[in-house]
């Protein structure tokens, strides 16, 4: 269990917020750029030092300052933290062999052969980093980093700048690579759609604080404030009754009206668009607009259209959400709501 | 008929202009000495000997600057405390000062009377005309141009990659030794070879403190007020062939390594 707690001012911001990783799960680290994620990692790494705060590994402290407490600052060389950062960081200076052999005081390579096979590394261990991709580079440096015995793994908006298709196939790679480390793993990423395919648990931060944690299928299906639901891709919010309204998720709804699955609105099309791989819908949802794609479905713009919200949260006049859907409440056609 | 814009006739004239302006005396030079003379004038029994003397000054005196202004400038370049910021203004100072006013004030600290000399004394050195002396006159003259080159070298380099070395397990010491180093290797064998070029053709401090033993420029300098101009020319040209290709090689280098 990785525990971070820390204070640190940076470009005259603060961050200051705590997280925890457990040993065998993901912790995801999301929120904007700029917010103070990258700060949390070098943190961790004993790259920065904060000033205050505390990381602490399987009870094992590496850092304590600004406590009344004996400051412990160990360096980062005796961490065994692995990182993966957004540039593959290789050592231009020396061969694909050499990046992946270095620092580990031996001469073969035969520990790291299964991986170099499952990366496809082989024809290029006497390359140059120079010589290479960037997709390769990024292989290397996965294959350099995993190929050691880390207690921790950072990945910091790994992939960062490689194409789409590149970045799945790496992220696939590396899901498939980490299999049974039972060891905590931290990701930063400021794409919602990386951290969901990739973390177990995440923690939502915004300049420099962090609004909520827990794990990643509950705080998207219920966020605990409307600031929160924004963050994680809530883009309208319906109000149903009095000052409450509902989060709508756009991939959270469905082309037709089933009350037995949540909240049914009717709707106003507002303009439609072929995108191939479903038609493209801007709605009017009361006072509130929504785009959505169905893929499947087409609504049918001849009589009122109605769309069903799945299953949303429902937050009330302070923001904060007072649970889901019940089916017990409708929505009138005439835009208001009653029981 | 596409005809070739009068910007670029324009650019590429003033170019050459510069460049034979630039490169002027030096054809100048050449087309004044002759092969004899460089022959008569070096055949003079000692003449050679102030080659030596600038070959062996210069040589230590880099050696000084690579031992002593490496870590500086790594220092220099690494550390953002305020005192370094001080320390880095005063090797600005000394970039920007006269070497001729260098040398008056080694001597305010370095002559016979002065604490420092007579501490110099103790060990038996003396830093007014003595070998010892020259040294320490093209160290100062020469010191600027390689800190201040090494250090910006330094300031250059990656974070990220020597973050990434720590935490392959690299201790600072190991991590300057296999990444710092070999990666500014280019670009500090340029400021070298600028303070080699410094260093041989020191004169200005020199004069002050070290008239004696006789360097290239102080012989270039006393043949030339005591014989004359043809005479002085010879010593200017070797001065030259050993100063110059240093550099030049090193640049070339450097230029290859980079890319």
């Amino acid at each position: 269990m990785l525990a971070v707690d820390f204070l640190i001012t940076r470009h005259g911001q603060t961050i200051e917020y705590s997280y925890e990783a457990r040993s065998g799960r993901r912790l995801g680290i999301f929120g904007p750029s700029g917010a103070g994620k990258t700060t949390a990692i070098e943190v961790t790494a004993g790259l920065a030092t904060p000033k205050s705060g505390s990381v602490t590994l399987d009870g094992r402290l590496l850092t304590q300052v600004g406590t009344s407490r004996t400051s412990v600052l160990l360096p980062p060389h005796e961490r065994r933290i692995g990182l993966i950062s957004q540039r593959p960081q290789l050592f231009p200076h020396l061969s694909v062999r050499e990046n992946l052999l270095y620092g580990k005081g031996q001469r073969t390579l035969a520990p790291l052969l299964p991986m170099i096979e499952r990366l496809e590394l082989g024809p290029l261990l006497s390359a140059r980093p120079s010589q290479l991709s960037g997709g390769e580079a990024q292989r290397v440096s996965i294959a350099r980093t995993l190929g050691r015995s880390n207690q921790v793994l950072l990945l910091d908006e790994p992939f960062q700048g490689l194409d789409d298709r590149l970045r799945r196939e790496l992220l696939l790679l590396l899901d498939d690579l980490l299999g049974a480390l039972e060891i905590p793993v931290v990701l930063v990423a400021h794409e919602l759609e990386l951290v969901a395919q990739f973390a177990d648990d995440l923690i939502v931060i915004e300049n420099g604080r962090a609004l909520g944690s827990g794990s990643l299928a509950a705080l998207l299906r219920e966020p605990a404030t409307v600031a929160m639901a924004k963050i994680l891709g809530y883009t309208t919010f319906v109000t149903i009754h009095g000052s409450s309204r509902i989060g709508v998720h756009p991939e959270r709804v469905i082309a037709e009206a089933d009350p037995t699955r949540g909240c049914v609105v009717p709707v106003t099309v507002l303009s439609t668009r072929d995108v191939g791989t479903g038609v493209r819908y801007r709605l009017r949802l009361g006072d509130q607009e929504l785009v959505v794609t169905f893929a499947d479905h087409r609504l049918d713009q001849d009589d009122q259209p109605r769309v069903t919200v799945l299953d949303p949260p429902v937050y009330g006049h302070d923001g904060r959400c007072l649970g889901r859907w019940s089916s017990t409440v409708a929505f009138a056609e005439d835009g208001g709501s009653n029981r | 008929m596409r005809r070739a814009p009068l910007a670029s006739w324009l650019s590429i004239a003033s170019t050459v202009a510069i460049w034979l302006v630039l490169i002027g005396p030096l054809i100048a030079l050449l087309l004044k000495v002759s092969p004899s003379q460089i022959v008569t004038a070096l055949g003079q029994p000692g003449a050679l000997s102030p080659l030596g003397v600038s070959v062996a000054s210069a040589f230590i005196a880099l050696l000084i600057l690579v031992l002593l202004g490496t870590p500086l400038a790594y220092v220099l370049a690494r550390s953002p405390r305020r005192p370094v910021r001080w320390l880095e203004a005063g090797m600005l100072l000394m970039l920007l000062m006269p070497p001729l006013v260098i040398g008056l004030l080694l001597v305010f600290m370095l002559g016979p009377l002065t604490p420092l000399g007579g501490l110099l004394a103790r060990v038996h050195l003396s830093a007014t005309n003595t070998f010892f002396a020259l040294i320490v006159a093209e160290v100062y003259e020469a010191a600027p141009y390689y800190v201040l080159g090494a250090q910006s070298t330094f300031v250059g380099l990656d974070q990220g990659m020597l973050d990434q070395a720590s935490l392959l397990g690299d201790t600072p010491r190991q991590r300057f030794f296999r990444i710092s180093l070999p990666l500014s290797l280019p670009q500090l064998t340029s400021s070298l070879a600028i303070a080699w070029a410094r260093a041989i053709g020191a004169f200005g401090a020199v004069i002050i403190i070290a008239y004696h033993p006789y360097g290239l420029p102080m012989q270039v300098w006393t043949t030339l007020n005591e014989v004359g101009l043809q005479r002085a020319l010879p010593y200017a040209l070797v001065l030259l062939v050993v100063s110059l290709p240093f550099p030049l090689l090193a640049f070339l280098w450097s230029r290859h390594a980079r890319s």
